[in-house]
């Protein structure tokens, strides 16, 4: 019996995306099937006696740590991947080149945390939103949310990307009457607006630093 | 706003209070960007500019001979070359491509398969013990996935799409690498399927669109019952008789992972289920003619307003 063959008819004509067949679990039972996330009509049981066939997709237990961080890191370049065709290819080879760097298991110990894919999705949205921020350095926070961080001399500015598309913000700046620290929590589509009241624009653009 | 709880977690610190250790920002310049070699080829596609031979302004699209557009951004999400067998292959045989395939496509995920069977007239039931059918197999770029299965083998390209030469050439590599190990088994179906997902951008949280502007295929209701629809799907199964291909279009509004922006999916699945081909060069002939009608079916159903947002 084909794994396809029972799910739904209409499947059994169709080419499987990898995408949809990440999703199995959906399909356990046969039932509440979907499409590209849209429920799909199901047959009722011609046959009083029916046979469902339940798939699960596991992933392999990672041997070691490299493993995990391997595997982890891929799946961030997948959700990279979806919104690829909106960044700029060069960008993208260096957002992947600093992912490399922050996941080499040559500086990692055991019980440090990875990132969790809803800041990556976080991280990715707000770089959409705010093209002209250009991204120093990644780093990830105790939570396992990514942190992007600007330096210019003693100053120094930090996203921390959050699920739901919030971030935590923290500015660190010289200014004539001494150091100013201030930090909050924000949408993503209200950061930029936030950080502009510091005038540290110089610095969240400068060319050294990455833009999408 | 001085928060000194944020401060700390802000600029972390190995051995934090919350226990778990947090990865410093690395203030060392970023490296220089690498060639990936998934990103190196195609005709006219993105990442062309900045890699491959021929270069392709921003805000520029090319015609092809065969009567479609490569466009610079192209709105692919996932396009797959799936070949399907008519004999069912043992999980070992399956474990051998795997492993064949392993240096390439480093993530490996198990596909187990477990059969439930009930019987409501007296109520009793049977549980197979579980079992593999199949692998999912990831590259390392996560751009790259090897869909193998105990009927078919299928190459996924996530995007950003290399073109269609590139993308075609990889399957050839990798078939002909399946095929090694593989014993023969006669192929039942030839398939490609490109998922676009088209993303408009859109002003405000309720804001609204009309399908009609960038779809030719759209669904018609009384305007006087329904103002507005927040889903919808249509499916379509047709065949092209002249070319022995039959499609199945999936059209349906979808979540857009670009903010301010709504998302419409053009699902494309075309396949030969009929004559197929077993020689490889009549594969590689029939995956040509599909791509062709392909692009012809995409170019039919979108309007200028679509192709202006990946143009």
């Amino acid at each position: 019996m084909s794994d396809i063959d029972t799910i739904t008819p209409s499947r059994k004509r169709q080419t499987l995306p990898a995408t949809l067949s990440a999703n199995r679990e959906q399909d356990k039972f046969g039932a509440g099937t979907t499409v590209l996330g849209v429920p799909v009509y199901t047959p009722p049981p011609s046959k009083i006696t029916s046979t469902t066939v339940n798939h699960q997709m596991q992933a392999r237990e990672p041997a070691n740590l490299a493993e995990k961080l391997f595997d982890d890191l891929i799946t961030l370049k997948v959700h990279a991947s979806q919104v690829s065709m909106h960044l700029d290819a060069s960008w993208r080879a260096r957002l992947y080149a600093k992912l490399d760097d922050l996941y080499d298991p040559g500086s990692w110990d055991e019980d440090e945390t990875t990132v969790e894919e809803v800041s990556f999705r976080t991280f990715l949205r707000f770089v959409l939103l705010a093209p002209s921020l250009r991204v120093q350095s990644l780093g990830i926070s105790t939570r396992g949310d990514l942190l992007a961080g600007w330096q210019s001399g003693s100053n120094v500015i930090t996203l921390e990307f959050a699920k739901g598309d919030r971030v935590r913000w923290t500015v660190a700046i010289e200014q004539k009457n001494g150091r100013e620290i201030a930090s909050g929590e924000a949408p993503i589509n209200r950061v930029e607006a936030i950080l502009a009241a510091f005038r540290i624009g110089h610095i969240l653009q400068s060319p050294d630093a990455e833009s999408p | 706003m001085t928060d000194g709880e944020h401060v700390t977690t802000v600029l972390p610190c190995r051995g934090c209070e919350t226990g778990l250790k947090s990865r410093p920002l690395d203030w060392s310049p970023i490296r220089a960007p690498e060639l990936y070699g998934f990103d190196a080829g195609g005709a006219g596609m993105q990442g062309i500019g900045q890699f491959g031979a021929k270069t392709m302004k921003e805000n520029e699209s090319s015609q092809l001979p065969h009567g479609s557009r490569a466009y610079p951004r192209p709105p692919i999400t996932e396009c797959v070359i799936e070949i399907r067998f008519s004999q069912e292959k043992e999980a070992s045989l399956l474990e051998r491509i795997r492993d064949k395939l392993a240096d390439q496509f480093p993530k490996i995920e198990t596909n187990i398969e477990q059969h439930f069977q009930f019987n409501i007239e007296d109520g009793s039931s049977s549980i197979s013990p579980s079992r593999v059918s199949g692998f999912k197999m990831t590259n390392a770029d996560g751009n790259g996935i090897i869909i193998l299965n105990k009927f078919s083998f299928a190459y996924s390209r996530l995007p950003p799409y290399p073109g269609w030469d590139f993308f075609k050439s990889q399957f050839v590599e990798l078939w002909s690498k399946h095929k090694s190990i593989a014993e023969y088994s006669r192929i039942s179906r030839v398939g490609v399927r490109y998922i676009n997902r088209i993303d408009i951008p859109v002003s405000g949280e309720n804001a609204k669109i009309s399908a009609r502007d960038y779809l030719n295929i759209h669904i018609v209701y009384p305007l006087a019952a329904l103002t507005a629809i927040d889903q919808f799907a249509i499916q379509l199964v047709t065949n092209f008789d002249d070319v022995q291909l039959g499609l199945v279009l999936n059209i349906a509004r979808t979540e857009s992972p670009v903010p301010n922006n709504l998302a419409i999916i053009l699902d494309l699945d075309f396949g030969r289920t009929e004559d197929v081909p077993q020689k490889d060069a009549d594969i590689w002939n029939l995956l040509d003619l599909i791509r062709s009608q392909k692009n012809k079916t995409f170019e039919a159903c979108i309007t200028d307003a679509t192709r202006s947002l990946f143009s």
